[in-house]
């Protein structure tokens, strides 16, 4: 067929043939193009809600904070004899690598937490969470835990008192 | 039954369900219970408004029209010349289109395999943080505190030692896990989203 050339007389696919290459080259382009926005993004898998709250235990205190209801007789077997206030509550999407920043706490306190790891086989998440208040070197505390589950730091305060951070992520 | 169990079964009910347990415990937890009733409600509500699905016959026309728009060739008559020649054309152009296609997914393949390579400026980034992340500023190494699943605790932090106390290893009397209740009523709470900040 290609010795008499029949078939370059009557071919008309030409154009055809010249669209579909050009866009087969354009995809070609475009779509590697296309996954390194993608992976640039953070993966849904990554993403973790994350919620930090602080809670100031003061002796002697009265709860009067009825959002603490749900857990008020907890918190009064947890520490007898203290008062308990929420002091502040984030809460919002990150991503490994990216903290959480509490700062409305008592005594020029800040809780930054790090989301070190999203989660692991075991469905386990590991964060980062580092308390700095004014000059002094700040503590860090490294834990795994499952997912849907609180869990509370305790530092102790100048004044006496007691903050409490609870940490949960979904 | 658990108030994180009660709530995935509300959410994804499976097949071989404990319904008499479920009803127990949403007899006891009035924040699960509110949570079913929200689950129903939404569930009328999709019931109530969601499009009807197509039919059987519906989708088979669809699909013949689907069919006779993409294989229009088979129903031209290859009789004249004129006609074969136009057949053979078009037949050509679907092989240039094959080999280009393969030429393209070639492209394809090599360029996404240059793309895994890590740029030397990645990994160190990568490394940067692990560095950061792991070892406090003081270079010793920070002990990992793992926690169970179903087990709350409280880590009393000092500058000298942590101290991990168990102040919950399971629900409530009742099922009621206080924890998680209060899990799911601190979170919408937040005054404001959480700032996160890239390392």
């Amino acid at each position: 067929m290609a010795a008499n050339g029949e078939w370059w007389a009557g071919y008309r696919g030409w154009p055809i043939a010249l669209v579909g290459g050009l866009l087969a080259v354009l995809a070609s382009v475009l779509i590697p193009a296309a996954i390194a926005v993608v992976d640039d993004e953070p993966k849904e898998g990554a993403t973790r809600q994350v919620t930090v709250f602080a809670i100031q235990a003061q002796r002697g205190g009265k709860t009067t904070e009825p959002r603490l209801d749900a857990i008020k007789a907890r918190l009064e077997k947890l520490k007898p004899g203290y008062g308990f206030t929420l002091l502040d509550v984030s809460s919002g999407s990150i991503v490994a690598g990216e903290s959480a920043v509490v700062s409305k706490l008592a005594n020029g306190c800040k809780i930054k937490t790090t989301l070190t790891q999203s989660a692991d086989d075991s469905g386990k998440f590991e964060i980062r969470c580092e308390m700095s208040r004014g000059k002094d070197k700040p503590t860090a505390t490294r834990v795994k835990t499952p997912l849907n589950q609180l869990f509370l730091l305790e530092y102790p305060l100048a004044d006496g008192s007691v903050l409490l951070v609870g940490i949960g992520a979904r | 039954m658990r108030c994180s169990e009660v709530i995935h079964e509300l959410a994804t009910p499976a097949a071989d369900r404990d319904s008499s347990a479920l009803a127990a415990h949403l007899a006891k937890c009035e924040s699960c219970a509110l949570w079913a009733k929200r689950d129903a409600q939404i569930e009328l509500l999709w019931e109530a408004t969601r499009p009807e699905s197509p039919s059987a016959a519906a989708w088979d026309a669809t699909w013949s029209r689907v069919s006779r728009s993409i294989e229009p060739a088979e129903r031209v008559a290859v009789g004249s010349g004129r006609l074969a020649v136009a057949f053979r054309a078009r037949r050509f152009a679907r092989f240039g289109l094959i080999v280009l296609a393969q030429a393209a997914a070639v492209l394809l393949v090599v360029s996404l395999m240059w793309r895994s390579e890590p740029a030397p400026h990645q990994v160190h980034l990568a490394a940067l943080d692990r560095a950061t992340h792991l070892q406090p500023a003081s270079g010793v190494q920070e002990k990992l505190i793992e926690i169970e699943e179903g087990r709350v605790v409280l880590i009393r932090v000092s500058s000298a030692a942590q101290q991990v106390v168990s102040i919950a290893s399971g629900p409530a009397e009742g099922g009621v896990d206080d924890w998680f209740v209060f899990f799911n009523e601190v979170e919408p709470l937040a005054s404001n989203s959480v700032v996160a900040m890239q390392e």
